[in-house]
């Protein structure tokens, strides 16, 4: 069959989604046994442009020297330094296409973890496990969220002295690895068929060759297997040989009764010879992989970097990658109500975080004002408290001093009331103020000062007639300014005149009961 | 109700709740805090704006106590009780009482009533603080009542503070005497004495006090006798007509005799009144002859001996 040279494409995602993902590496490396092949790139739009491209041969070097050579190859080669993707061969892993049914996602690398474990005798850390899903379907017909669903997957198991030393390596060499996956899904990215066509991939540009067969964009099998050192021809007959076997193999265990198309991916001093081979066992078209829609090689040989290429393509566009570095670990059955949570309650709380800091703010804010205004109170406050007190002072003077009553007038009223003269006569006048204090009350202030103060006249007179004497006394109940006590008797004891009339008088603010008796003898 | 319709449902009342928590914490956490302190900060600068606005009356303040303390007889207990048995020894005697004495009592410390207001440590000195020391003193004497009333005139003028908190007048015999009782009470603070005297103040003295004794009862009107022989001297009319035939002091008392033509005699003594005129007591003349004075319609005048009320002399006030 004569084969068909174009280039793929086809198997990527779409443009859109492409666009909306962001690009982590630049650099992808693979240390094989015999070679060491880098390549770095930029990112144009949805594809890749290629920066720099080295594949070397690898010297017979300690381990301890293998790190410094790589650093030293990659930097005379213009690639950059930075974190990386490590490629591993398909021989360096074991690979197992697992069913599992499970009735949460989030259980999956839990349960492919012990069927790894159970199938390959792993002990616990001994290997690193990742894995891919293909497809995942309801086993009863059930839509419900929880029901317990069938996957189909990629299991990869790498051991961890494998990963430790390419990590070590890498550290050494200044390109610590971010990201570790299997070369051919690289291959398998730019081979793929997005439309569900059956695929064999033929990738003889590492150290061996490597077949995987595709259904659509999913990995079916994958196995690889050691080619000669000699020459190309002779390579590519060990491939050729090792291709009629695999075919062999995938039609009796795989049950592949035809695939629609193959694509070969290698030198073309390898590739050509195969061809005419090729098409004879597989009887499908057979395509050469030498140019990429998505990939401009920009002048530099990628014949042998293709799969780190399609490495750094499928990363670019988001397609899920096996992963030695960051496993897929198992999450709750819940996990995503428990992220929603939290991030709920993330949100909650930068919400009445800001609320809170905010009204913190605000309020620190006013109580410096407040500080500031009673510092300011403080500093007021001796003389303020100064005044203070000689307003009281001065309160207590002014209620002192204005409790005298005008004895002088009143005895002159009195006196006044005796006329007509000879028909009254005074024996004696006693008048008594009684100042007790202030009343305080509660409220209200030195305004609210009352004093507490009562005051008495007594007359003691002689009368002609008892009519002048209650004349006499009429005057003084008449009078608005005193009261006249009811206490006392008039009598006709008089010395002078004939009646003896006693008038006892108090303000009008007082009772009489508070009255206080006049001294007998001052 | 499908699973859809009760996620809308979860996630409303979800959002409602939210919302009603974010005004709550809102509220609770700005709003009423902030106003909160926002009444504190405003009660806090009105005070402040009180203060300040007190103490621009301060200056008045201290020169309305200034006041005060100039119208003290002095700043310590000493100073006041010498000074207010001197001033009221000096008033009885001036007016003319006879056994005057005057005792001062213990002096007494005034606190200020509103002393509570004065809070904690700091206002302690001022809580302690007196306003003023209440000094008492009591007057007693005795005389007629023209001589009570000068006296109480003298002391009705003073300047010095004072709470007159006891008067007691007793007319004496058959009046013609009072004994008086005063009870006084001045105050002073310590330790601050007046920087100035006072004048004496201006009293407006009642009519009613400077007529005839109200202690004492008018003469009985005694016949007229004979008219003398002859009868040349014409007869004056009214209470001009009276004529002072004898002055003198019969038993410590100011006596004066009186005749009328048609009127009879009189014999006064000192505080009694005849025809509105009272006999206010005796007064040498430059001869040292005894005149005898009278006051009748706030006008005080002296005649001598043989000569009646129209001849009389105006004192001057």
């Amino acid at each position: 069959m004569k084969p068909t040279i174009k280039g793929l494409g086809d198997g990527s995602p779409e443009p859109s989604t492409i666009l909306a993902t962001m690009s982590r590496f630049r650099i992808a490396i693979e240390l094989g046994p015999r070679r060491l092949r880098g390549v770095a790139v930029t990112f144009v739009g949805s594809g890749l442009q290629v920066v720099a491209a080295i594949a070397k041969n690898r010297p017979e070097l300690g381990v301890e020297a293998v790190g410094e050579w790589i650093r030293g190859v990659l930097d005379a080669n213009d690639i950059p330094a930075g974190r990386c993707l490590l490629a591993v061969s398909r021989d360096d892993v074991v690979i197992k296409r697992l069913m599992l049914e499970t009735p949460s996602k989030g259980e999956l690398p839990a349960m492919v973890d012990i069927a790894m474990r159970d199938e390959l005798h792993l002990e616990g850390g001994a290997a690193v496990i990742d894995f891919l899903t293909d497809s995942i379907s309801p086993i009863d017909g059930s839509t419900s969220v929880h029901a317990p669903v069938e996957t189909n997957l990629l299991a990869a198991a790498l051991p961890a002295s494998s990963l430790d030393r390419g990590r070590s390596r890498m550290a050494a060499a200044k390109r610590p690895v971010a990201r570790m996956s299997l070369r051919l899904l690289g291959a398998a990215h730019l081979a793929a068929d997005p439309h569900g066509g059956r695929v064999a991939c033929i990738d003889v540009s590492g150290d061996g060759v490597e077949f995987t067969l595709l259904q659509g964009t999913d990995v079916r099998v994958a196995r690889a297997a050691a080619l000669p050192v000699q020459n190309p021809a002779e390579v590519a007959d060990a491939a050729t040989r090792e291709a009629r076997r695999t075919w062999m193999s995938w039609q009796a265990e795989a049950g592949t009764a035809s695939i629609d198309r193959v694509v070969l991916i290698g030198d073309s001093s390898i590739t050509d010879p195969m061809l005419e081979a090729m098409g004879e066992i597989t009887a499908a078209p057979i395509t050469v992989l030498r140019e990429h829609l998505r990939i401009d090689r920009n002048g530099h040989d990628v014949s042998r970097l293709w799969a780190l290429l399609g490495l750094l393509l499928a990363d670019h566009a988001g397609k899920p990658l096996i992963d030695f570095i960051a496993p897929r670990k198992p999450t709750h059955r819940f996990e995503r109500r428990r992220q929603l949570g939290l991030a709920a309650a993330g949100v909650l709380l930068v919400i009445f975080g800001v609320i809170w800091t905010w009204g913190n703010s605000s309020v620190q804010t006013m109580q410096r004002q407040l500080d500031a205004i009673n510092a300011q109170r403080a500093k007021l406050e001796p003389k303020w408290l100064r005044y203070h007190r000689d307003r009281y002072r001065l309160a207590n003077l002014d209620i002192w001093t204005s409790v005298q009553p005008d004895w002088v007038e009143h005895l002159a009223v009195a006196v006044d009331r005796l006329q007509p003269i000879g028909v009254l006569v005074l024996d004696e006048v006693s008048a008594a103020l009684e100042y007790k204090g202030i009343d305080v009350p509660k409220k209200g202030g030195v305004g609210a000062w009352k004093p507490e103060v009562t005051a008495r006249l007594v007359l003691e007179a002689e009368a002609q007639s008892r009519d002048v004497g209650e004349a006499f006394r009429q005057r003084w109940v008449e009078d608005e300014a005193w009261n006249v006590a009811t206490t006392g008797a008039d009598t006709d004891d008089g010395k002078r005149l004939p009646f003896g009339v006693t008038i006892r008088l108090h303000a009008p603010t007082e009772p009489e009961a508070t009255m206080p008796e006049p001294e007998a003898t001052p | 109700m499908t699973s859809r319709a009760r996620l809308n449902l979860i996630i409303g009342g979800g959002g409602v709740l939210l919302l009603i928590m974010i005004v709550w914490a809102v509220q609770a956490w700005v709003t009423s805090p902030t106003h909160a302190m926002s009444l504190r900060i405003e009660s806090a600068r009105s005070t402040l704006e009180r203060r300040r606005a007190d103490l621009l009356g301060q200056s008045r303040l201290r020169e309305r106590l200034a006041v005060y303390v100039d119208r003290t007889l002095g700043g310590s207990q000493e100073e006041v009780d010498h000074a207010l048995r001197a001033a009221l020894s000096t008033i009885g005697e001036a007016a003319g009482l006879s056994d005057v004495a005057v005792d001062t009592s213990a002096t007494r410390e005034v606190t200020s009533p509103g002393r509570r207001d004065f809070k904690g440590a700091a206002g302690k000195p001022l809580r302690d603080e007196v306003d003023f020391i209440e000094a008492p003193a009591t007057l007693r004497a005795t005389g007629s009542w023209p001589q009570f009333n000068t006296m109480l005139r003298a002391l009705s003028q003073e300047p010095w503070i004072r709470q007159i908190e006891g008067l007691r007048v007793v007319g004496k015999g058959k009046g013609e005497a009072v004994e008086v009782t005063i009870k006084v009470r001045t105050l002073f603070m310590p330790n601050r004495s007046p920087d100035a005297t006072p004048a004496k103040l201006a009293v407006q003295w009642p009519d009613a006090l400077a007529g005839a004794s109200p202690f004492l009862l008018p003469p009985p009107p005694v016949e007229p006798a004979e008219s003398a022989a002859g009868g040349s001297q014409p007869a004056v009319p009214g209470w001009q007509r009276w004529r002072v035939t004898f002055v003198g002091r019969i038993e410590g008392v100011d006596e004066v005799h009186l005749r009328a033509g048609r009127g009879g005699r009189r014999q006064l003594v000192v505080g009694q009144a005849i025809d509105g005129c009272v006999y206010l007591g005796n007064r040498a003349d430059p001869d040292g002859f005894d005149e005898a004075m009278f006051r009748r319609a706030g006008q005080s005048w002296l005649v001598a001996p043989g000569a009646t009320f129209a001849d009389r002399n105006a004192l001057a006030e």
